[in-house]
């Protein structure tokens, strides 16, 4: 292929993996030759990288910002060292309303927490119970029959060829391969570089089932658990 | 009261750099006493990044909501002492959520599960990690839906481009382009929230 004035648009799939294997191919051999082409993937290499350390899309409880504001208002009440200020009385008065309300809402957060089918995500990390470099962070939301568990997970090198990874919710009280006492989640399998996206719906009962790990299992359809951990829970469900 | 709506396309469609001093300048604004529209922006740029860094490093919901509040309490008290020559308003907002992580961690009543956070940044510390990830999910949320989706799609690796392409509805030399300016775009976004590309 002839030299580029300027970088072509398969720039981007080549730097992001997303390019055909031909086409990669094709590509690789023509920046040997191009200098647009390829001082422009070196300068994209680095946001295409970044791009799979996305943190997952979090929702913010609604009205945070009222009450962040509320809270702000409530502290500019008092007199600040920082600020010299002058507050009329109106403005007092509408700051000590704002501090009566700031109350109220706090004990609404606090119920709304205790709850049990809160729809905000508990976090759970997860790492490799024999040290190494495998780690994973999963968000869990309860739903009424159940929950939702969404999972990230990178460093951990691809199972053996004929198996795959397994997801397990186990006991409060642990179990043996003797002696299971788990639920499986789902199966999922790594990409080159160690990493992984998976979204499960279960059914388990947390509060039942709260250590949350993931083991490599032979995958031949036979759902018993049989083999190791790979990445297991810092904390409980 | 400020016009969200107007402020937020004002943002997006700023160049990064003159995002970078529209933050600054904010800021100044607040410590100068605009408790209104500035300090307002200013929050919902950091909103959803503070809340994130909550539920990691603390693994509690009414905690993370503490600490967004307590962030920009801080962050409005002490708007004075920000020095732009010093380090960015993220650092700026970003050390004051640290050392109310640190304290929130601390509460006798709070007993959250999660390692204790570090109070000095250090590199590779959880909190650095996690707000890398937050910067970069903040940095695609900035950019527009359908950039969004063509880097979604692209970055979990499962799907070549011709299957994208599928998938939208579009033909591959559009998802070709589209990719294209999306990452560029990225990159952009990535630099101005300080991790760069």
């Amino acid at each position: 292929m002839a030299e580029h004035e300027h970088a072509q648009p398969d720039v981007a799939g080549y730097v992001l993996g997303v390019l055909e294997p031909d086409e990669a191919a094709a590509f690789a051999a023509h920046i040997e030759g191009c200098r647009a082409c390829r001082d422009e993937v070196a300068d994209l290499a680095g946001a295409g990288e970044l791009l799979a350390r996305a943190a997952p899309a979090v929702d913010v409880p609604a009205g945070l910002e009222a009450r962040t504001f509320a809270a702000i208002a409530a502290a500019d009440y008092g007199p600040t060292p920082a600020r010299r200020r002058r507050w009329d009385g109106a403005r007092r008065l509408v700051a000590a309303a704002a501090a009566v309300v700031l109350v109220g809402v706090g004990i609404t957060v606090v119920r709304q927490a205790t709850e049990p089918e809160a729809a905000v995500a508990q976090v759970i990390e997860l790492e490799a119970p024999g040290g190494g470099p495998a780690s994973a962070v999963a968000h869990v939301r309860r739903t009424p029959t159940g929950g939702v568990i969404e999972m990230e997970v990178e460093g951990l090198a691809p199972p053996p060829p004929g198996s795959v990874f397994e997801c397990w919710l186990v006991a409060a009280s642990g179990d043996s391969i003797d002696r299971p006492n788990r639920v499986s989640v789902g199966t999922f399998t790594v990409d080159q570089d160690g990493r992984a996206t998976v979204r499960w719906d279960f059914s388990a009962d947390t509060t039942r089932f709260p250590r949350m790990g993931v083991t490599i299992e032979p995958d031949d359809g036979n759902p018993v658990h049989t083999s190791q951990r790979v990445l297991a829970a810092k904390t409980l469900l | 009261m400020t016009g969200g709506l107007v402020d937020c396309v004002d943002v997006d469609e700023a160049p990064a750099s003159a995002r970078r001093g529209d933050e600054a300048d904010l800021v100044a604004r607040v410590a100068a006493g605009d408790q209104g529209a500035a300090l307002r922006q200013l929050y919902r740029a950091y909103e959803g990044r503070l809340y994130g860094l909550g539920l990691r490093l603390l693994g509690d919901p009414s905690l993370a909501e503490e600490l967004v509040q307590e962030t920009f309490v801080r962050v409005w008290r002490k708007a004075g002492q920000f020095d732009p020559d010093k380090g960015s308003v993220a650092t700026f907002v970003f050390t004051i959520a640290r050392r109310i992580a640190v304290d929130l961690w601390r509460r006798p009543s709070s007993r959250p599960f999660q390692p204790e956070p570090a109070e000095e940044a250090a590199p590779g510390d959880p909190m650095e990690r996690v707000l890398v990830g937050l910067t970069v999910r903040h940095a695609l949320d900035s950019l527009s839906p359908a950039h969004r989706e063509v880097l979604e799609l692209s970055y979990r690796k499962d799907l070549k481009q011709s299957q994208i392409a599928e998938r939208l509805g579009v033909p591959l030399g559009t998802v070709k382009t589209r990719t294209f300016h999306a990452l560029r775009a990225m990159k952009a976004a990535l630099e101005e929230g300080g991790v760069g590309g």
